[in-house]
């Protein structure tokens, strides 16, 4: 142990599922540094905590590992820490938590890291799912067995938290528990690139295994698996032996969890069940959500209302309403949706009923180039596909996840519905389908189902040109079913929440910052003669005053920056129907697409986000060319269409830059989008003219 | 006997795996020959199969499974 360091580093280290995280957020509480990964735990949360006695460490969640051989991107991340002894972060003390209902398979980690030469303590959690299998634990002789602290604890009966609480802050011990000779191998690499000195044994042997490709070639990296694995099963050899000596249990699963297996996995009941809970999910995000999403808009009107009437009309008073508070607003009014998904969400998570949809949908998901894990990321699409994208990573096969990356998108998302609910409120149909049908109801369905076939469609073509290369298999633990804990989900919203505030949060508001410019700037000599003109028509009295502010606010948008590009892409968006205008709106988009709606409000001069007034206005307008209204059936499907399959959203291309680590994928994923969409709006406007 | 080939409630001991390729894999999740498994459960269009071994429930796709080599108790 390194006494230099006045702040020790403590580790949380265990198998998914064993309940680690509901710890960590137990002794934590709200005072997480995390993790701009939504998903469960994909990235290390860490908190620095305090005791009575005024020690402070710093507590790390690593995600949930099997081995210290890492199979997929989360493990990883994970095992960083573990296996690099240079690491800035290296574990003083390592709390290896373990499921006690399943206690040989989560041994076998800590087994690999006592043999790293950590100083750990053993937590066994989830002791009452234990208790009701019948499984007994002789704690004295596993603590003289091991040489170090065992502590039992569970976290759905309050057992022994105190306990745990204390633990972390006191010193662990090296396990004398030895069930793996690992070979000798520094003598061989006294000459190499690679210096092993300073290591034991083990340490030294995973550091060759990491650098197998210094070490040489495809033969050692065979040579390597064959040898893990010869670990493995030596290590699972010793621990058959301890339990052998420490507990009595007997492999029966929990009764219940097999009734409702039966149940949620049944070919028929399987699926009806998953589509109601899909039903009750999204009733709720967008029914629950509209009221405080309603009220933090009037608090941003109301916020931009008294800060104009205070400040004076000018550059300043422009950046702050219409660039910063209408970028703050964009991330903020999003929130309420966000949690209630990550609500619900984290319910099927916690419940373990998430890994049983994977489970039923796997078969489905891989005919569409993506696999069971899938769902998740897709389903989260449907409020923002920001945190959707970076749930993928639980995905361990690379195909599937790029895909999974490259087609959410299409999902629409909540972003969206503002744009579906003002074109198909201005949609001139009069009649209704079947007879019966409101067709707003049904528009609006079809904007959802449309999203989602096209989602599955781009997996199926993007699966032929994407070649699978990765032999990993599918393979997923069925956790025993729990009820959820309040507490857990409560924090997990919470962190998930600020993570997406923040990450989310930076570019929206950047971004809004130069829309902004674009939009209130453009070539300065034109801007000068509009206003000389308006200045001109009010001193003559040709029109009010109101009037005037008007005109000089349409004025400056058509030559501004915006304007200019909105007119230079004219001749591309024309054979979809649309005109300049409704370019400048596409453009604006990017910030977030709901701000369509307000763009649409500035062109038309209605009162800010009002919505009954922009609805007049759009209804009314008249093309100068055709005398015919401008938003006729064809433009509002074909712009529907366009909204519910174009790339809009430049926060997306930077998430998906982020997780993919190129410019290949948001690029391609940019064009793709694109393209299905120009073409699929050209369809519709051809039909419907 | 291959353990893609057992049906729903049947029990049997792992023997041995055919491929290498995913054997670490298979022994990190606790399936080493000599283990008891019991299929539990088949997703609704026959793929992927759940194994209860060891006291947990395994999912793994069908096309994994038959790389396990298995012999009915």
């Amino acid at each position: 142990m390194s006494h230099r360091k006045s702040i020790q580093n403590v580790y949380l280290v265990g198998n998914p599922n064993c309940g680690k995280s509901t710890l960590f957020n137990i002794v934590t509480g709200l005072h997480q540094k995390t993790s701009n990964l939504p998903g469960t735990t994909i990235e290390i949360r860490k908190s620095k905590i305090s005791n009575k006695n005024g020690k402070t460490i710093r507590l790390f969640d690593l995600p949930g590992i099997y081995s210290i051989n890492p199979a997929s991107k989360d493990e990883q991340i994970a095992c960083e820490p573990l296996l690099n002894p240079e690491h800035a972060e290296h574990p003083d003390h390592i709390i290896v938590v373990i499921d006690s209902s399943n206690l040989k398979r989560n041994l076998l980690l800590f087994t690999q890291i006592a043999d790293l030469g950590f100083s750990v303590s053993l937590v066994l959690n989830m002791t009452d799912i234990a208790s009701k299998k019948g499984i007994v634990i002789d704690i004295e002789r596993l603590e003289r067995e091991l040489g170090i602290k065992v502590i039992q604890t569970s976290a759905r009966s309050n057992l022994n938290l105190d306990q745990l609480k204390k633990l972390i802050f006191e010193d662990g011990f090296k396990s004398h528990f030895n069930c793996y000779e690992s070979p000798s191998l520094k003598e061989f690499f006294t000459e190499s690139t690679i210096d092993l000195t300073k290591y034991n044994d083990y340490q030294a042997l995973q550091i060759v295994y990491k650098n197998s490709d210094i070490v040489g070639g495809k033969a050692h990296q065979i040579i390597f698996e064959e040898q893990r694995a010869m670990e493995v099963m030596v290590r699972y050899k010793a621990i058959s032996g301890l339990l052998a000596r420490c507990v009595t249990q007997s492999n029966i699963r929990k009764q219940v969890s097999k009734k409702i297996d039966k149940v949620v996995t049944h070919p028929v009941f399987g699926y009806l069940i998953f589509l109601c809970i899909i039903f009750i999910i999204f009733q709720s995000v967008f029914t629950l959500a509209a009221y405080p999403m309603d009220l933090i808009e009037q608090a941003f009107n109301w916020a931009g209302h008294s800060i104009s009437s205070r400040m004076s009309h000018g550059l300043l008073e422009s950046l702050v309403v219409n660039g910063i508070l209408a970028g703050m607003s964009g991330v903020i009014v999003f929130i309420p949706q966000i949690v209630i998904l990550f609500m619900f969400l984290a319910i099927l998570e916690d419940s373990g009923y998430m890994s049983r949809v994977s489970f039923i949908l796997d078969k489905i998901m891989r005919k569409f180039g993506m696999n069971g894990r899938s769902v998740l990321p897709l389903i989260s699409g449907a409020a923002c596909a920001i945190p959707a994208i970076m749930s993928a990573r639980t995905i361990e096969n690379k195909r599937d996840r790029l895909i999974t990356i490259m087609v959410t998108p299409f999902i629409s998302c909540s972003a969206r519905l503002p744009v579906y609910i003002l074109l198909i409120s201005i949609i001139p149909i009069h009649s209704k389908i079947f007879g019966i049908f409101n067709h707003q109801g049904f528009l609006l369905m079809a904007m959802y189902l449309l999203g989602v076939i096209t989602s599955l469609l781009a997996g199926i073509v993007l699966s032929r040109f994407i070649k699978n290369t990765d032999t990993t298999g599918f393979f997923m633990e069925l956790p025993t079913y729990q009820l959820p804990r309040l507490k857990n989900i409560g924090i997990t919203c919470f962190t998930k929440a600020k993570s997406f505030v923040w990450e989310a949060g930076k570019i929206i508001f950047l971004v809004s910052i130069v829309l902004w410019y674009l939009t209130s700037f453009g070539p300065s000599e034109k801007f000068k003669e509009i206003e000389e003109n308006v200045a001109y028509e009010l001193r003559t009295n040709k029109i009010s005053a109101e009037d005037a502010n008007l005109s000089l606010a349409l004025q400056k948008q058509e030559h501004s920056y915006a304007g200019y590009f909105g007119k230079t892409i004219e001749p591309l968006i024309k054979p979809l129907g649309f005109d300049w205008r409704i370019g400048i709106s596409l453009i604006t988009s990017f910030i977030a697409r709901e701000v369509f709606v307000g763009s649409m409000a500035t062109i038309y001069g209605a009162g800010q986000d009002d919505f009954v007034n922009i609805r007049k206005k759009m209804q009314a307008e008249i093309n100068p060319v055709t005398h015919k209204p401008t938003f006729s059936i064809a433009v509002c499907l074909s712009l529907l269409v366009f909204y519910a399959l174009a790339m809009q959203c430049a926060s997306t291309i930077a998430v998906v830059f982020k997780e993919t680590k190129s410019w290949k994928w948001p690029t391609l994923q940019f064009l793709l989008m694109s393209v299905t969409a120009w073409v699929a709006s050209w369809v519709v406007f051809n039909i419907f003219t | 006997m291959k353990l893609s080939d057992l049906k729903k409630g049947q029990s049997a001991e792992i023997i041995s795996f055919e491929k290498d390729d995913l054997k670490l894999k298979f022994y990190e999740m606790g399936c080493l020959p000599g283990e008891k498994i019991t299929l539990e459960l088949i997703a609704p269009m026959g793929d992927p199969i759940a194994i209860n071994i060891g006291g947990y429930l395994l999912s793994l796709r069908k096309k994994d499974a038959k790389n396990i080599k298995v012999k009915i108790y």
